[in-house]
């Protein structure tokens, strides 16, 4: 292999070559390099959740984001911030919600925490502070409720207002 | 990632992305807006088990439809607040949830708490799963015994996983060794020796916050010089120390990279300011600093320049790119003096 660098294949036939360090921002590449014994000299390193188009993204986004500290290993104990956005992260995500939901399926695929916390964050300020309708408008959503279910949730919220 | 022909949306992601997702969401707006959007959502809302209580501010309503719909054993954040709008919340907090069932906590804020309550969570909440816990005693709670005050400050900074705490009523508290408080936020005073204790009894200690050092009682003449290297970041909100003994104090804490320092009275010195950070926190990255000085007669132009000039060489304005403002405030005038003003803006974050 030549420098330090990986190629990784996307599942529509492409090869990207990467730098060894900005790759292992994914646990999930980390851990065939490391742990199973997937040398940085094998061809190439098939990703076969991810597209070319999102692959590209994923690696834009970690190659931006290389010097950053490692997240915190304590998830669930984590602060939830929804402000703490970076502007350049803000513009990176100004994608339609195709891309968007790819993106967050890739992170999740290739185990970037920091990609997929940003990335739900922008999600959860979509939904912040809008009522069910303007939800599904927002997402496309049908409401598959039955008018019986939908009676039903109206009187569970009535009920324990009013207990 | 999804089928090619199908564009991909929100109802393709699986259901541990969504409970992600709610994880930087309030209850509410899971419980009142996600959850009566579809079929889905409904399950995924009442199968969640990371709910967010913020009752900060919240309608009574949705406060009351929330304690009685999702189980306390799916709660790990609670905010309680006894604020003007919502005086008696704890107390019907209390009477609506069995809080022996909120076994996986690891979020504690009470805002205004009467002590009563607070007695009742502490004794019947598992707050050893606590991580991260502020606690602000109701100012009108004035009766509370120093002894009271002393074991609830021992016993909060005692809590085996607590790595943030913030409290406003510290009595003097007997710090652990090995002590697990990486932030430790105090809203108030505290005198130099309990500052030289934190500092050896809290070695994993990251962010101190504290109103101001008292020098008084010094107690610990003959105690060692400890050396904290993890303390990154200290801010002091009202300090009246002189320079000589913040000095002192600062050249224990070598690692900071961020500094907060606000003065009360004392005019602060560039250049010696600019030789001591050089030489001794040569890791600061971020430095503000505020003080007022009353000044004799006007405060000329003159004047403003010559307080300004020592900033203006190229450790303040290359190296950190710290820029300070000097300015005459004529809004303070007291007693035929101005007040100056002096403020860090670090614009290298």
């Amino acid at each position: 292999m030549a420098g330090n660098k990986i190629k990784l294949q996307s599942n529509d036939g492409d090869t990207f070559d990467v730098d060894v360090e900005i790759a292992k921002q994914s646990a999930t590449i980390k851990t065939m390099l490391e742990d199973l014994g997937m040398s940085e000299e094998d061809d190439v390193i098939p990703l076969p959740n991810v597209n070319s188009a999102i692959l590209k993204k994923v690696i834009q986004w970690a190659t931006h984001h290389k010097d950053d500290p490692p997240p915190p290993e304590d998830d669930e104990n984590r602060e939830k911030n929804l402000s703490d956005i970076s502007s350049w992260d803000q513009d990176f995500l100004k994608v339609d919600q195709g891309t968007l939901f790819e993106l967050i399926l890739a992170a999740n695929y290739l185990d970037i925490k920091g990609l997929l916390d940003v990335t739900c964050k922008t999600v959860a300020n979509m939904i912040k502070g809008r009522t069910p309708e303007e939800i599904r408008r927002q997402f496309n959503i049908k409401n598959d409720f039955t008018p019986q279910e939908e009676e039903q949730i109206k009187k569970e919220n009535e009920w324990c207002e009013e207990k | 990632m999804t089928d090619e022909k199908n564009t991909p949306s929100i109802e393709f992601l699986p259901a541990e992305i969504f409970y992600r997702i709610f994880d930087y969401l309030d209850a509410s707006t899971i419980f009142f807006s996600v959850r009566q959007t579809c079929r889905r959502c409904y399950d995924l809302a009442n199968a969640y088990n990371r709910y967010n209580f913020d009752f900060s501010s919240i309608s009574k309503s949705e406060f009351a439809c929330l304690c009685r719909s999702i189980e306390p054993e799916n709660v790990t954040s609670l905010t309680l607040a006894d604020e003007r709008r919502y005086p008696n919340q704890t107390e019907i907090f209390l009477s609506m949830v069995d809080i022996r069932r909120l076994i996986r906590l690891h979020t504690l804020n009470l805002f205004r708490i009467d002590q009563s309550y607070l007695n009742s969570i502490l004794t019947q909440i598992n707050m050893n799963s606590i991580v991260s816990c502020h606690i602000q005693i109701s100012n009108e709670d004035s009766n509370l015994s120093y002894t009271t005050l002393q074991t609830l400050s021992s016993r909060l900074i005692s809590l085996p996983n607590l790595r943030k705490l913030e409290h406003n009523r510290f009595m003097n508290f007997v710090c652990p060794i090995n002590c697990s408080i990486h932030h430790l936020i105090i809203n108030q005073s505290i005198t130099l020796s309990k500052f030289y204790e934190l500092l050896a009894a809290m070695s994993h200690l990251k962010t101190l916050v504290v109103n101001d050092i008292l020098k008084m009682p010094m107690l610990i003449t003959n105690a060692p010089v400890i050396f904290h290297r993890n303390l990154t970041s200290l801010t002091i909100d009202d300090i009246h120390l002189k320079v000589d003994l913040i000095e002192s104090l600062l050249l224990l804490t070598p690692s900071l990279q961020y500094l907060k320092l606000i003065f009360s009275y004392e005019l602060f010195n560039g250049q010696r300011w600019e030789e001591f950070i050089d030489v001794n926190l040569s890791q600061l990255t971020r430095f503000e600093f505020f003080c007022s000085v009353v000044h004799q007669g006007d405060v000329s132009k003159a004047v403003l320049e010559q307080t300004i000039a020592p900033f203006r060489s190229s450790f303040w304005t290359e190296k950190k790119k710290w820029y300070v403002n000097c300015e005459s405030s004529t809004w303070s005038f007291v007693e035929n003096k101005y007040i100056l003003h002096q403020s860090v803006f670090n614009t290298s974050l």
